[in-house]
């Protein structure tokens, strides 16, 4: 079976550009089948050069160089959209029927912002599996044989175009992307059964899983009241429990509570992790902050020191703070380190000089990939975080990160800041929700939690 | 567009007049072409510039309504990096450019004259409530020659009409030739909100001394004579302000700004004679401290030749978009002497009286600028 290679329009109707060359009378639209399609794509010289899609070229950043340092370090990647050229024939019976051929190339390419872009579908001969990009702009260009010899023979008109297209840089699959994590439970503690960590597991697949694929994000938490959603793509988490005492009149600071329990060894072998610390507290009254700063164990100099954080304006409630982080840079060049604990230090101070109440409930020690912060304003108790689309016709490709209130019924936008959740081998999701503002933690509460894939492609896929 | 590279945010609010965020109108991170911010040691939060492309000219016209809609910055890790409001909207077609500033405007306005008797007088203030509603109250007292009172009152009126609102400031070149065409471009200007202390005036007449920085509670309270009865957008908290300010007089002139009167009293410095960085960060809350230039052997951020790293003293990452001015930063690669005692600076490190990050397509940069600076925005950032 030969290549096939086709467009599908806003409608869902395909152009087959891989015909047989077929002659188009005017009549129909033989286009929409393979073996009646009068379009043909270029595959020599003189026709055009032979077309396979091209590679997205990657856009780095680099971070130092020379003089200074023997090569710079990436700093960060990117991938721009693609621009390429394709040789493309049609067959017509008369000079308007061959017009028509690329008006209709032409009209269907414009749909791109009135409606939506044009698809590309591309299997090769002998694949079983299609990939799917999305061209967003094009021009058709007749080749200048037409109009001084090819236009004037006889049956069949042969119309040649080179057509340059910009398209995305990746191709994904159609559909709905695959399903890594399935209506799991989780729950709102980092202990017991359910917690806050769901594997990824293993089931995701194209080109950029080990570099951040992109995943869709479905937490159905508890109606009633608006939440906000901390979600991250975790190498690990360390839970350590702790009921020292928040209570002090220091407007200044005084140290609450001291405790050494925090692994993070993922740091020694990924330079790309983040420390973040999570603090729970209890009883918290309106005019207690929090701060923490992070040691590595046996050193006086903190490696993170967070902001003053106030705990709540609800008095008397149970929080959940996130006391932000920091990377490790240097540590992943200490080849000779086996272990790296952190010490912590909570400090407690009153905003007011009168007494803060409140204790310790538990602190988590998190190695993090991406870290996130979902918050909604209504009480329909979904948080849908989408990196992709996941329509019936349209293949899974990349958007802009955006977050919403959504299950069958959209509800609205929220307010989404950091980077959403990525898939990485061997990574977990972290989840945990609270009120938004008031910092509000429910541990006995539990979420519903769906996790989808989008597999994306450089140039062809394969099954896998 | 840098958010899929860098994963910032930019979440834009409705417009409130206290200190609670409106519901979020908008967010650009992931469609930001371009993206600066400005901090400084005597400023806080200074300036952010953001350009994006518009969807449509609708779109850019919405954001003509936008001015002091808050506008809070996010890095990748969700850390908050800017906080302030859009001051000016500028929006360009083509070879026609439109801009929108709070600049210039003035809703409650006074006039100052004198007599041909050569008696001085003032006019009672007007209001336009319509654009205090909008913008919070934002005072101008014009001084004009000899007149009489109906004079100055009709000139003060007239002024009122003129300035209320934000004057459009456009530039419309139409040519048949050379024509530029392409998208429509927006640039979001936007400022601290310790800019707001600047647009309103006060008068204080009690002569009794306190320690300045307890005067400086009182400028940024919620009751008379603070800030916070006219416009409310300060968090009047002073958990992060030191009570160490010189004592002084409560007095201050006629037609003295909030911004005025609080940098004469804290640029008098401790009582122990160290001068103070001040501000207003996050979560719009006033910061005073000593300066970093007090302490200048204890380094806030380590950087090094070999790239464009920024540490602190423990070793911890510090984001580029996360360094703040008020630091001594010690270059890691100049080893030198110690300097003289009671020296600053050496030459190893310096003191960061100002502080520029941008990102764009093609990487990112951050720019530690030292307290004699000779850049002339920064001056005039600093003086206006």
């Amino acid at each position: 079976m030969p290549s096939e290679i086709y467009l599908i329009d806003a409608d869902g109707a395909r152009i087959y550009l891989s015909g047989v060359g077929r002659t188009y009378t005017g009549v129909g639209t033989p286009w929409t089948a393979q073996n009646t399609s009068p379009f043909k794509l270029s595959m020599n010289e003189v026709t055009g050069n032979i077309w396979t899609p091209t590679a997205p070229e990657p856009i780095p950043i680099w971070n130092g160089g020379p003089p200074f340092a023997l090569g710079g370090d990436l700093a960060y990647q990117g991938y721009d959209n693609v621009s390429e050229v394709v040789g493309l024939q049609g067959y017509a019976g008369l000079f308007d029927d061959a017009m028509g051929l690329g008006r209709l190339l032409r009209r269907t390419f414009g749909q791109a912002i009135a409606r939506r872009p044009v698809i590309l579908a591309v299997l090769p001969d002998g694949g079983s599996a299609t990939v799917y990009f999305e061209i967003l702009s094009a021009r058709v260009q007749e080749l200048p044989a037409l109009i001084n010899q090819e236009a004037r023979r006889r049956e069949p008109k042969i119309v040649r175009w080179a057509i340059s297209w910009v398209r995305r840089p990746f191709g994904g699959a159609l559909g709905g992307g695959a399903t890594l994590i399935n209506a799991v439970t989780v729950g709102n503690t980092g202990t017991g059964s359910p917690t806050n960590i769901s594997s990824l597991g293993a089931a995701a697949r194209g080109d950029l899983i080990t570099a951040g694929g992109p995943l869709n994000v479905r937490a159905l938490l508890p109606a009633g009241v608006p939440r906000e959603l901390l979600i991250g793509t975790v190498a690990g988490r360390t839970y350590t429990a702790n009921t020292s005492s928040l209570a002090t009149s220091s407007t200044t600071g005084v140290v609450a509570a001291t405790f050494n329990a925090l692994d993070l060894s993922p740091f020694l072998t990924n330079s790309g992790l983040s420390l973040r610390l999570m603090l729970r507290a209890t009883n918290v009254s309106t005019n207690l902050q929090v701060r923490v700063r992070a040691y590595a164990v046996n050193t006086n100099t903190p490696i993170y020191t967070s902001p003053w954080i106030s705990a709540t304006t609800v008095a008397a409630s149970s929080v959940l703070l996130d006391m932000g982080g920091c990377r490790l840079p240097q540590i992943y060049r200490t080849s000779g380190t086996l272990s790296f604990t952190t010490a912590v230090t909570v400090d407690v101070r009153s905003t007011t000089g009168a007494a803060t109440t409140g204790a310790l409930g538990y602190v988590e020690g998190i190695s993090a990939h991406t870290w996130a912060i979902a918050s909604r304003w209504d009480t329909s108790g979904t948080t849908s975080i989408a990196r992709f689309v996941e329509l019936s016709g349209l293949p899974a490709l990349p958007i802009p990160q955006r977050a919403e209130s959504l299950t069958g019924t959209y509800y609205g936008p929220e307010s989404l800041r950091g980077v959403a959740p990525l898939y990485l081998p061997g990574t977990s999701l972290y989840l945990a929700w609270r009120a938004p503002g008031t910092n509000v933690h429910v541990t006995s509460e539990t979420a519903t939690l769906t996790v989808t894939h989008a597999p994306l492609y450089h140039t062809l896929r394969g099954a896998e | 567009m840098i958010a899929s590279i860098y994963g910032f945010t930019v979440n834009i609010h409705a417009r409130t007049n206290t200190t609670a965020l409106g519901a979020q109108i908008d967010s650009v991170g992931g469609r930001l072409e371009s993206y600066q911010h400005t901090s400084t040691a005597t400023f806080g939060y200074e300036s952010a510039t953001l350009t994006l492309t518009a969807a449509d000219l609708d779109e850019a016209l919405v954001w003509t309504e936008r001015l002091l809609c808050p506008v809070l910055a996010y890095g990748p890790g969700a850390d908050l990096i800017w906080d302030g409001y859009i001051s000016q909207v500028e929006l360009r077609v083509g070879d026609r450019t439109r801009s929108y500033s709070l600049d210039g405007v003035a809703n409650r306005v006074r006039c100052r004259y004198t007599t041909v008797l050569g008696t001085p007088g003032v006019t009672a203030a007007v209001s336009n409530v319509a654009s205090v509603a909008l913008y919070g109250v934002r005072d101008a007292v014009i001084s004009l020659g000899t007149l009489n009172l109906a004079s100055a009152q009709a000139l003060r009126d007239a002024y009122l009409v003129d300035h209320a609102f934000p004057r459009a400031r456009p530039t419309t070149t139409l040519r048949n030739g050379d024509a530029t065409g392409g998208g429509v471009a927006l640039t979001l200007t936007c400022a601290g909100w310790y800019a707001t202390l600047g647009a309103v005036m006060l008068a204080r007449t009690d002569t009794a001394t306190e320690a300045t920085t307890a005067q400086l509670a009182t400028l940024i309270g919620a009751t008379t004579p603070g800030i916070g009865i006219t416009n409310g957008w300060l968090d009047p908290s002073t958990v992060e302000i030191v009570a160490t300010g010189v004592v002084a007089t409560r007095k201050i002139e006629e037609d003295t700004s909030y911004r005025q009167a609080i940098e004469t009293r804290l640029g008098m410095g401790s009582t122990a004679n160290v001068r103070y960085a001040w501000g207003v960060y996050g979560a719009r809350q006033f910061v005073v401290r000593p300066w970093a230039g007090a302490t200048p052997g204890t380094a806030g951020y380590r950087v090094r030749l070999a790239d464009a790293s920024v540490m602190n003293t423990g070793g911890g990452a510090v984001e580029l978009w996360q360094v703040r001015p008020d630091a001594m930063v010690e270059d890691s690669d100049l080893v030198s002497a110690a300097p003289p005692s009671g020296a600053v600076e050496g030459g190893g490190s310096f003191y960061v009286e100002r502080v520029t990050f941008s990102a764009q397509r093609g990487g990112m940069e951050l720019e530690l600028e030292p307290s004699d600076n000779t850049n002339l925005t920064a001056r005039l950032a600093r003086v206006s």
